[in-house]
């Protein structure tokens, strides 16, 4: 009974407090600038899935016309042997990220179930990737060098655009690796939270 | 602050939900915000983030529940989803921790009641769910309600409430000494 009156005291003295700063009208937002939000996160959220599209369209693209062509068989070997991964990355990232679009779960327990399956889609990906650039890069810079290696008598040894184009491909395959891996990082933090809060609730 | 000069004829319905929704829960937005994150600029940070979660999603509100429950559960969502990406910040104190001074949390003096600084430290040292159960009950949530944010059973969400009310009243005490 006592219990049951100090919880009913404090479900008062909790319904009459106020959090100031949150409660200042100036920290509320308008319609206008919801909207304009809202706007901003699906423009974001639609260029990185047509830069996806558009970037594998035009590697294709590029492939396709470099192969009607004998401009350079060593090109027409680096995208042919980059298409083998992108192709399936891009699918592969389609795939594993289905069913998590919903912008809410139904309840707490669904949308922990959503949240969980999104860091897991985002770790995945993430491995993906790194396992995409460890592929690609060196496969790139080997097609490069040899380019160069039979060139060898016409270039000027080191400093010529295949040394360059080299070092270019390996500096992107770092920052992709350290990115993609921090990505996983954050990732894997984040499951490891919502596996906490799961087991609370089961 | 919301448009004033805007008329009702000129809104459309989702701009009437969301101010209505806004208008009636703006202390208990405050209250879940503040029972989710102690840091002043997470707190700012975490109540756009529900402000604009409860915009998106009442363009999907088919009143298939009240606009009561439906703000509180995308409120509790959106909570949950901030608590799970801000890995620098703990997700809760240890039980055995002592509750933090006054001085080494000036956020809470955001909260206008001493009594009230004292329940948000407290609630701060729970695990994220019984949080939720205990803030939801608090703002005069009932079991069905509690049920449908949640997803437990009723019966469940009695079970739970009752270990958080109890783990609160300890941290409570344990601070009084």
């Amino acid at each position: 009974m006592a219990e049951q009156s100090q919880w009913n005291n404090l479900i008062e003295d909790w319904q009459a407090c106020e959090v100031a700063k949150l409660d200042d009208p100036q920290s509320q937002i308008d319609i206008k600038t919801l909207q304009e939000n809202t706007r901003k996160r699906a423009g974001k959220m639609r260029l990185f899935m047509w830069l996806d599209v558009v970037t594998t369209l035009i590697a294709l693209i590029v492939f396709g016309y470099l192969l009607t062509t004998d401009i350079n068989l060593h090109q027409a070997i680096i995208f042919a042997g980059v298409m083998v991964i992108i192709i399936p990355v891009a699918f592969y990232s389609v795939w594993v990220r289905r069913g998590l679009w919903e912008a809410n779960g139904n309840d707490t327990k669904a949308y922990l179930d959503l949240a969980h399956g999104r860091a897991v889609a985002g770790m995945k990906l993430a491995q993906v990737n790194i396992i995409a650039a460890y592929t690609a890069f060196p496969f790139i810079i080997a097609v490069v060098m040899w380019r160069g290696y039979v060139k060898f008598d016409e270039v000027d040894w080191p400093f010529n655009i295949f040394v360059f184009g080299a070092l270019f491909e390996f500096a992107l395959m770092v920052g992709m690796i350290i990115g993609a891996r921090y990505y996983q990082r954050k990732k894997r933090a984040e499951l490891v939270r919502l596996e906490k809060m799961k087991q609370e609730l089961d | 602050m919301l448009a004033e000069a805007v008329t009702l004829a000129d809104m459309t319905s989702q701009e009437i939900l969301f101010e209505t929704a806004i208008r009636d829960h703006q202390a208990s937005l405050s209250r879940i915000v503040a029972t989710y994150e102690l840091d002043t600029h997470l707190q700012q940070e975490l109540h756009q983030e529900i402000l604009l979660a409860i915009w998106k999603s009442l363009a999907n509100f088919r009143g298939d529940s009240s606009l009561h429950t439906f703000v509180f559960k995308v409120a509790h969502n959106q909570a949950i989803n901030h608590v799970s990406r801000h890995a620098r910040v703990p997700h809760h104190e240890s039980m055995d921790n002592p509750l933090p001074s006054d001085s080494a949390c000036p956020e809470m003096s955001a909260i206008n009641s001493q009594k009230m600084q004292l329940v948000f430290r407290a609630m701060h040292t729970l695990p994220v769910l019984q949080r939720q159960l205990l803030a939801l009950s608090l703002e005069g949530l009932s079991y069905q309600e509690l049920s449908e944010v949640t997803g437990l059973s009723e019966s469940n969400v009695g079970v739970r409430l009752n270990r958080a009310k109890k783990a609160l009243q300890e941290q409570l005490e344990k601070h009084h000494g």
